[in-house]
């Protein structure tokens, strides 16, 4: 028998534990959690899954979770069961969807209840809502990835503009060095022929002339050799401006017209199409550039037979193409490689710097330039160019 | 009377190898090998025509062309240079654009190596 303070006692210890657990269930059912199994469902559902999801517990119940949620898993759920059934927990990421059809992310933590024989009971399922978290992270990632981005497009700029100094330091430097060459051989060149002059005019001696002759020639043939070197001297930064092709390629035309009107060669012009396309280019080096193609055409066809077409049409992606094809006598394959080589030459008096000189103008205009031949039919000079300067 | 040329340039024989022609076309003709003597001698004697090269010592040809012109001194003056000409050397520094004004000042710019026959042809015409 126990005193009436002892039962008092118990009652109040009773009581009192009545209340803690009362506290400790009303503290559980403000956590996200719910508790299920694969036979009842969804058996116990708290006011935070309520608050979490939006379904109350009249609606959750007897629901399979995965159902009512439309839960989309990382790996199928079975596999998620296997792993819970055998490590008594689970954790990882969910996407569910709430009662009014927006999509979360939960992180997910599956806790295996059992039986006192071991058996598994339910799973209590616990989840909070890490939406915002994964957009920040995604956020996050992608300013990431655009800084980079950022900061690899200018180390790349950088790098461009440094190749670029280095280059026209060095073409500026070529450029110091072949005019100076070029000025202190010309006046040499002066003296040696007035003085040939003054020969012929003291000695008006007959014998003497097919000497002085070649002499003038030769001198002639170094003065032209001299002004290939200057132009050596016009490889420089291009300063752009907006030119008409069409007007540069007539020009072009019709002094190759005039310098071959003994040779009577056909110069033919399709360039229609640019008629009113603007672009951004040094007017003298392009003109430098058609000047030296048009040249070696007219060079190359025979006498009487010569054709040159002149071609021009943009090419899409901004670009403009231009062909010069001849009918000439076509260059050696073995040759073919070799002919943007300083220097380099078959002609007889050539410098073998007009087309180097070609090559590196309109590379400095970012273009392109190649040469298709085939030997005694003719050749095929591409150049294309873009419309507009591109950005470092 | 004679007209009075003077060549204005550092290579002797240069001025030798003209000096002789334009002396036997009938001119009283001087030499200076340096800017400042020859700017001096147009100075203080009385010349028709000048030859002048741009790349002398003493003055160079520019400065010698400016300081005839700014002094209102009554002589012709015809470039004889193996400089690369302004044309050819299209987007040269700055002080290539102010050396074109004065250049515009002569009366006739000819590079070297240059025809002796078109110069004796220039002088005649700018003496006639």
């Amino acid at each position: 028998m126990s005193s009436p303070d002892n039962t008092n006692t118990i009652e109040e210890k009773l009581k009192e534990q009545d209340i803690k657990l009362q506290e400790q269930a009303r503290m559980l059912d403000l956590a996200q959690i719910f508790v299920w199994n694969e036979t009842d469902g969804i058996t116990q559902w708290t006011h935070g899954a309520e608050m979490l999801y939006g379904w109350t517990k009249e609606e959750a119940l007897g629901k399979k979770p995965y159902e009512l949620l439309k839960t989309l898993p990382p790996k199928p759920i079975e596999n998620i069961l296997e792993e819970v059934y055998l490590g008594h927990h689970w954790d990882g990421e969910l996407i569910q969807t709430k009662k009014d059809g927006r999509q979360i992310t939960v992180a997910s933590g599956w806790a295996l209840h059992t039986g006192d024989n071991g058996a598994p009971k339910a799973i209590i399922e616990s989840n909070s809502d890490i939406t915002k978290l994964k957009l920040y992270e995604l956020a996050l990632s992608r300013d990431k990835d655009a800084f980079e981005k950022m900061v690899n497009d200018k180390t790349r700029q950088l790098v461009s503009a440094q190749l670029e100094l280095e280059r026209t330091k060095r073409l500026s430097d070529i450029g110091t060095l072949a005019a100076t060459v070029a000025h202190e051989l010309r006046n040499p060149l002066g003296v040696i022929r007035t003085a040939v002059y003054n020969i012929k005019r003291k000695c008006q001696n007959q014998m003497l002339d097919s000497h002085i002759g070649n002499i003038e020639k030769k001198i002639l043939e170094s003065d032209q050799i001299i002004n290939n070197l200057l132009g050596y001297s016009r490889i420089r930064t291009p300063q752009y401006e907006k030119i008409k092709l069409y007007e540069v390629l007539d020009e072009c035309v019709n002094i190759a017209k005039e310098r071959f009107d003994k040779k009577h060669v056909a110069f033919n012009k399709d360039t229609e199409s640019i008629r009113e396309q603007f672009m951004d280019g040094d007017h003298f080096q392009i003109r430098e550039v058609l000047n030296n193609v048009l040249d070696n055409a007219g060079q190359a066809v025979e006498d009487g037979m010569g054709i040159v077409t002149v071609s021009a049409f943009s090419r899409g992606e901004g670009k403009v193409a231009l062909t010069i094809n001849d009918n000439g006598s076509g260059i050696e394959p073995s040759d073919i490689a070799r002919l943007f080589e300083p220097f380099f030459t078959r002609k007889s008096k050539g410098t073998g710097l007009g087309l180097t000189v070609c090559k590196e103008l309109i590379n400095l205009h970012h273009g392109n330039i190649d040469i298709a031949s085939e030997l005694n039919k003719g050749t095929t000079v591409t150049i294309t160019l873009p419309l507009e300067r591109p950005a470092l | 009377m004679k007209k009075k040329l003077l060549i204005i340039d550092d290579d002797i024989e240069m001025c030798e190898e003209i000096s002789d022609i334009l002396r036997d076309e009938g001119y009283d003709v001087n030499m200076a090998h340096d800017g400042l003597e020859g700017k001096n001698m147009l100075f203080e004697n009385a010349y028709d025509l000048v030859l002048l090269d741009i790349k002398i010592p003493g003055m160079n040809g520019f400065e010698v062309l400016k300081a005839v012109r700014e002094n209102k001194i009554n002589v012709k003056v015809i470039i004889l240079s193996g400089r690369p000409m302004v044309k050819e050397l299209s987007g040269q520094p700055a002080s290539y654009d102010e050396e074109e004004v004065i250049l515009r000042q002569a009366d006739c710019i000819m590079g070297k190596p240059y025809d002796i026959v078109k110069v004796l042809k220039k002088t005649e015409e700018l003496l006639s």
